[in-house]
């Protein structure tokens, strides 16, 4: 490259004044163009591209750059409410419309570099589009004539909320904290709980209109090579006009689109993340998304909480003693149910069978309506208590509950029994803590009913064949969604279904393939040797 | 990180499922009609001479590994001989299927649907063997990992419940029917373990095919074996050999306390999805023959109108007597020949004729 500072400075006042090919309006269109060394086509073709002065908040602020008691016509471009205006002001405007000796001797660009922009982040471009990227991610431009790069200098300053405690995944025991919406932020967390300098950050960027920053974290030494492969081509292969948040995202990358069950864990506690990262998982962030992806999930990752992992095993076996069943229920019973009732009485005790009858009586819809009924209302009821104020939350809930529960029973418009079926159902679906595996068995629930009230056990049987089949093809990133029962590892018995205590959670998930299978040695608690030996 | 073969315990788990089937028709009701007293001792008899069967037919089959029967019959005859087996193997797994099938709607029928005709039975079945004819082998395979703990628990709860109705008395005179009966005419009822000629299929996709092989013959055996004992020793084999459906009949005995007084219908949750099962892998195992004999690239695509022709003969046989005849002389008159001769003789052949090829190579 010509040193232009060193050995033919150029004379800034004639600057304008020298005959330069005159823009095209073809090459103004050309995003992927090269910056050249005139301010004024640069100018140009950033106004065009960024819609000014159209586009209220984006701000260019023209002066001259001195350097060697030389002025150089500069612009700074940028968007006002993405950046930090104190930074801007201080630490680049102030250090460039100050005179600055360029006592190394070193050219117009290193100069700048090395001598004038106060930032620890600063970078060059050389094309318009790449520049205009980093602009719009609240970084501010700095164009000087004569010099045919852009600085990109970080002085990104987000309106973010603050971390605040993770109001989807409570737990009683563990950390609180929850992701926000700044990536960087979410980074950071992530890193807080995994002190570990194998932790990888790769940022790829989505989406062709709007690149949103997506950072994939593993740790190197634990996380299988295919699998951080496999979630880097997919994310890097996708095509999209814009991506908002990771809930877009996992549709786009998730194996199975037609599946009702959920195949990419989301979660919005970064302990969470941790965890399964030191599994030897892959974790997914997008800028502007307080949840990250987990990859690759399995069924029974669904079934876990937060504080399955931080309380003692004999509390964590007994809360997933009875999440499980819970989970049975709440799919399968108000099928069981109309099956019994329609098709298999003799089941019944026969003091049951007369109660059911006695209550059914006055009841003038058949099973089916009495059943599709009671649950829409109480999706209903459900669905209006999430939409409204929270203040209002406890009034809907009473309202539509009791009053309209009791009401309904007196006007014999269902039976009573069938009321406790729903609530036992709706309370149920409550202990599976996963949002999108309890929306799986919320449309599960209605197809087993169905099948229930066409022909009985025969038709929840196939419905049962049916999905276990869908269950057991299914892979989430090249792992059986039903890992570990199938393929069968030990781990299912003892971490997985149940829990064993920490120190003897020796291994890792085996059906992810970690690069280090032991989390910890087959004594972890070394004192108790040092206890016996003494 | 996709896994590409079955595992032992997706192996011994489904065809210990697909065993059960007949069992749960027609296969008690057979024996103690044939062997009386004897039928349990007859079981374990059998389950002896397969075990002794499939260890010659390991040995054979050790220089072929990772080839199926199918190709071992290409080996032996070329490619029309490939045609013709799997034409062969196909009719007899379509007849097995439709047989079955119009019995086992016709006992549920009984059972559970009496206002329904055959029909709306067998069209369920249809539906449900096409989609699992979707799902493919591995589907179906890791299916039976699910179900049959679920049968075993089942087996337990039964036992449980039934100890105090066992009766050992029943079991005597040992010999039944009588010793030549039981020892000799008794093999051609090899046709129960007929679930087991599936591995010569499935040989390529097996993770360990000699494990996997040796553990279903024993799970198989037992299968039979605690299944016969249970029935024979609970009914008396002058009603056993009067009665459709013994298992279900067995469940209706089951009771626990005051509430749980009839647990049928659960038990018939578990028989329905077995048979599903069944025909499910016969499907699959159809469409593996079609494909390899035919080249065939899509044969998915023919599941629709396969399934349509099972669920059609199905209503074109007249009566569950005449389909329980029917499959009676199946598995009496053609298994042995099916899961004893065929792969034995084809066996012996290509080792003969590979030995041959390496003597004549030097």
């Amino acid at each position: 490259m010509k040193n232009i500072f060193k050995f033919t400075p150029p004379n800034p006042t004639n600057v304008f004044k020298i005959k330069r090919p005159k823009l095209q309006r073809e090459d103004l269109f050309d995003k992927s163009a090269n910056i050249t060394k005139s301010l004024e086509d640069n100018l140009k073709r950033m106004q065009y591209f960024l819609h000014y002065p159209d586009n209220s908040d984006v701000k260019i602020r023209t002066f001259d750059t001195r350097i060697d008691n030389e002025n150089y016509p500069s612009a700074l471009i940028f968007y006002d409410g993405l950046v930090d205006s104190d930074l801007i002001n201080n630490y680049i405007l102030r250090q460039l419309m100050k005179n600055t000796e360029n006592t190394s001797g070193s050219d117009l660009k290193e100069c700048i570099l090395d001598n004038v922009l106060a930032q620890n982040q600063v970078e060059t471009e050389e094309v318009f589009d790449k520049t205009i990227d980093k602009t719009l991610i609240g970084n501010c431009v700095l164009f000087i004539d004569t010099l045919d790069v852009a600085f990109i200098c970080d002085t990104k300053k987000l309106p973010v909320r603050s971390i605040s405690k993770s109001e989807n995944e409570m737990s009683t025991r563990g950390p609180c904290e929850s992701f926000v919406e700044s990536l960087r932020q979410n980074t950071g967390l992530v890193r807080k709980y995994v002190k570990d300098e194998n932790l990888i950050f790769e940022d790829i960027p989505i989406g062709r209109n709007a690149q949103t920053a997506c950072s994939i974290a593993y740790i190197s030494n634990i996380a299988n090579d295919s699998i951080v492969g496999e979630v880097k081509r997919r994310i890097s292969s996708i095509d999209v006009d814009y991506i908002l948040d990771v809930g877009q995202l996992e549709q786009l990358i998730e194996d199975k689109t037609y599946m009702t069950s959920p195949l990419i864990l989301s979660t919005e506690r970064p302990d969470k993340v941790a965890e399964h990262l030191f599994e030897g998982r892959v974790a997914i962030l997008l800028a502007g998304s307080p949840n990250a992806l987990i990859v690759p999930a399995v069924l029974v990752d669904f079934m876990h909480t937060a504080e399955d992992a931080y309380t003692r095993f004999p509390y964590s076996i007994l809360l997933r003693f009875f999440r499980f069943p819970a989970a049975l229920i709440s799919v399968l019973l108000p099928g069981i149910y109309i099956a019994i009732v329609t098709f298999h009485q003799e089941m019944l005790p026969t003091d049951l069978l007369f109660s059911i009858a006695a209550t059914r009586e006055k009841v003038p819809f058949p099973l089916l309506v009495e059943l599709l009924i009671m649950e829409m209302a109480f999706e209903i009821i459900r669905e209006a208590s999430l939409r409204t104020p929270t203040p209002m939350g406890p009034t809907l809930g009473i309202v539509g509950t009791l009053i309209l529960g009791q009401a309904i029973v007196s006007a014999n418009v269902v039976s009573p029994i069938l009321v406790i079926i729903v609530a036992l159902t709706g309370i149920s679906s409550f202990a599976v803590a996963n949002f999108s595996l309890n929306l799986t068995f919320r449309i599960l629930r209605f197809v087993y009913i169905f099948l229930g009230a066409i022909a009985g056990f025969f038709g929840i049987s196939i419905g049962l064949l049916v999905h276990a089949c869908v269950l057991s093809t299914a892979t989430s990133f090249g792992v059986p969604y039903l890992s570990p029962y199938m393929p069968l590892s030990s781990s299912f018995f003892s971490t997985d279904l149940s829990n064993v205590p920490i120190w003897k959670q020796e291994e890792r998930p085996t059906f992810l393939k970690p690069k280090k299978e032991r989390r910890q040695p087959r004594i972890a608690r070394k004192w108790v040797i040092n206890r016996r030996q003494s | 990180m996709g896994r590409e073969h079955l595992s032992t315990w997706e192996v011994v788990c489904t065809l210990s499922l697909i065993t059960l089937t007949p069992v749960l028709i027609s296969f008690p009701q057979y024996s103690s009609r044939e062997f009386g007293n004897a039928a349990v001792l007859h079981s374990v008899y059998l389950a002896i001479v397969v075990f002794i069967f499939y260890l010659i037919i390991l040995k054979l089959y050790e220089p072929f590994a990772g080839k199926d029967i199918m190709d071992i019959a290409e080996i032996v005859g070329g490619k029309p001989l490939k045609i013709i087996m799997s034409i062969a193997v196909i009719l007899y797994t379509f007849a097995m299927m439709i047989f079955t099938m119009q019995e086992f709607g016709e006992d549920i029928k009984d059972v559970m649907f009496n206002h329904s005709t055959n029909a709306e039975i067998n069209i369920l079945f249809t539906i449900g063997m096409a989609f699992l004819g979707y799902f493919g082998i591995r589907g179906v395979f890791r299916l039976g990992t699910y179900l049959f703990p679920a049968i075993v628990i089942g087996f337990g709860l039964m036992f449980y419940s039934l100890s105090s109705k066992i009766d050992f008395i029943n079991l005597t005179p040992v010999l039944g029917t009588g010793a030549s009966t039981v020892f000799l005419k008794g093999l051609t009822q090899v046709g129960i373990y007929n679930s087991l000629s599936i591995m010569l299929v499935i040989a390529p996709l097996a993770k360990h095919f000699k494990k996997a092989t040796l553990f279903s013959v024993l799970s198989t055996s037992l299968v039979i074996i605690l299944s016969l004992f249970l029935l024979a020793t609970i009914i008396p084999y002058p009603s056993l050999n009067q009665k459709n459906f013994a298992i279900f009949e067995l469940t209706r005995y089951i009771g626990f306390g005051r509430f749980f007084q009839r647990l049928d219908a659960v038990f018939t949750f578990f028989w329905i999805m077995t048979c599903f099962v069944f025909l499910g892998v016969l499907l699959i195992v159809n469409f593996i023959m079609l494909k390899k004999a035919f080249n065939l690239k899509y044969p998915g695509r023919l599941i629709p109108c396969v399934s349509l022709i099972i669920f059609t003969s199905c209503n074109l046989v007249p009566s569950n007597a005449v389909s329980s005849i029917a499959r009676d002389f199946m598995y009496v008159s053609l298994s042995p020949y099916s899961l004893f001769l065929y792969p034995l003789i084809l066996l012996l052949l290509a080792r003969l004729k590979v030995s041959g090829r390496k003597k004549q190579d030097g």
